[in-house]
């Protein structure tokens, strides 16, 4: 059996409920799935998973691939906890806090990271995964999906399909303007605040359902996908905060 | 052409018209090819500076020429880019340097001393806790990846001559294991570089008179050796032929002059 494999952050990551878009694609195209994804990674922890897999051989030249692109700015801080992108925004009550450097050294730590140059160098990273890319995929028969969460790194990816051959298939849009845009009333400034969502992967179940079948058309045709389709003003923003039941209801 | 990335093991500090320019690597190697150097490398740079330069450089659509030769150093993993003017800052030792030596330097390029004193604190809480090496790692195979199809019309592979020790070993590593067409040498080059230093070695040492820290017997050698690098073995070696003990450590930073002339 041909393998799914799924590599990002939370909007790939992995969710008991059996609507969640990558099972669907799965079940449509009769393939095991391997998720790989984690919610709040940092692109560095994905494209570790991705070259683990590579150079493990464990990923095949049949198989099916989806990659999400988190934003640059977050890094992989913590070798054991790639969700830990932003040591500030931890409970002080969070399981992890006897894993962590002393609060002090984390808060300093916070404070002076956004100060210097290094955080837009992580744009080269994000240049040379994409050309990575391009040398693992190079002989796959279904073209890689990749899904990219914020508009900046959209433009990179666009840039670079712009003007290379590539070997895989961009998103043309950014994903996180669509997860907002299903919350009634819901401000882009408000969205960059927003916390608790309890959405699976930050979309409900219609969405779900929708894009499973985006991406396995993608996967059929080859060609780049849009989120268009997919529904808007669907849940307010109380609702995001609860946890939706198996079948996505709340 | 010659292209050179990385750090001061490849940058060219001297004019091309000068003598000890001419008994550089690189200058050697343009005499052999019969062609020009053009060296992006800069001292004390991290490897983000390293894969910028090339990514501004060979990023999108601009491929080199079939003949063009490509040599890129890989840095110490543990140098951050901090300022984006100043490249060379990139661990506090080099941030003590530069407050001790030629502060007004940087000064002038904007940078105060609430900078340089953040820096220090942002390294040392880097070092303390949030480095290790699978990331540092991951960072350095994504780049070498990366190369393959950036350089694929080459008639001879990259050459990619890590300077350090770990950084060596992960080139090494994923180059063998997926067979990359990827040059690589046997030993790193600050091994090679220690090894030309006779008693023991200063380890806060800031400047040094040696080019590219080579004397210019080691830099004939490692010219023939980039020159004879077999391509069907993705090897060049660099464990033998290499010249010993060429250099007193107490000399390496106080008899300048004796240097420049070991070099014309």
């Amino acid at each position: 059996m041909k393998n799914l494999f799924i590599f990002g952050d939370s909007y790939q990551a992995d969710h008991k409920e059996p609507y969640i878009y990558t099972k669907q694609i799965a079940n449509q195209l009769s393939l095991t799935l391997n998720n790989f994804a984690v919610a709040g990674s940092s692109l560095e922890w994905t494209i570790n998973q991705l070259l683990q897999c590579f150079k493990g051989n464990k990923i095949n030249d049949d198989d099916f691939v989806i990659i999400g692109v988190s934003g640059t700015s977050r890094r992989w801080l913590l070798r054991h906890y790639p969700n830990t992108n932003h040591l500030d925004q931890l409970d002080p009550s969070d399981f992890m806090k006897p894993f962590l450097p002393p609060t002090n050294a984390c808060k300093k730590f916070e404070k002076l990271r956004y100060l210097p140059y290094c955080e837009s160098i992580n744009n080269e990273t994000l240049k040379n995964f994409l050309f990575t890319l391009d040398y693992i995929f190079k002989e796959f028969r279904t073209k890689p999906l990749l899904m990219t969460s914020d508009d900046r790194e959209l433009k990179i990816v666009i840039d670079h399909v712009k003007q290379n051959e590539v070997n895989f298939v961009s998103a043309q849009e950014s994903l996180n303007p669509f997860a907002r845009r299903e919350i009634i009333d819901m401000t882009e400034e408000n969205y960059k605040h927003f916390r608790n969502d309890l959405r699976r992967n930050h979309f409900v179940w219609q969405n779900h359902n929708i894009l499973a079948d985006i991406l396995v058309q993608s996967f059929k045709t080859g060609q780049s996908f849009s989120y268009r389709k997919m529904k808007t003003n669907i849940i307010t923003e109380a609702e995001t905060h609860l946890s939706p039941d198996k079948n996505g209801k709340i | 052409m010659i292209y050179l990335f990385g750090d001061s093991f490849a940058q060219c500090t001297y004019k091309e018209d000068t003598l000890l320019y001419q008994k550089t690597y690189p200058a050697i190697l343009a005499n052999h090819y019969k062609t020009k150097v053009k060296s992006y490398a800069k001292g004390g740079v991290a490897n983000s500076f390293i894969f910028k330069s090339f990514n501004d450089l060979f990023g999108e659509i601009k491929k080199f020429n079939d003949d063009d030769i490509v040599i890129i150093n890989i840095t110490a993993s543990s140098r951050i880019w901090f300022w984006e003017n100043s490249p060379e800052l990139t661990d506090t030792k080099k941030v003590q340097a530069a407050w001790k030596k030629e502060h007004l330097k940087f000064f002038d390029r904007g940078l105060n001393v609430r900078e340089l004193h953040n820096f220090y604190k942002f390294y040392q809480l880097f070092m303390s806790f949030f480095y290790f090496e699978e990331r540092e790692r991951t960072i350095i195979e994504n780049f070498i990846l990366s190369l393959i199809k950036r350089t694929d019309n080459l008639n001879k592979p990259p050459i990619i001559i890590p300077c350090f020790d770990d950084e060596w070993k992960w080139t090494k590593k994923i180059v063998k294991k997926k067979k990359l067409p990827i040059i690589v040498p046997n030993l790193h080059l600050d091994d090679i570089s220690r090894n030309e230093i006779k008693g023991t070695i200063p380890t806060t040492h800031n400047w040094e008179c040696r080019i590219n820290h080579l004397m210019p017997e080691n830099h004939i050698i490692l010219a023939d050796k980039i020159i004879n690098a077999d391509k069907n073995t993705n090897n060049i070696n660099f464990k033998s032929d290499f010249k010993k003990d060429l250099i007193e450590s107490k000399d390496l930073e106080t008899l300048r002059d004796k240097i420049r002339d070991a070099y014309e």
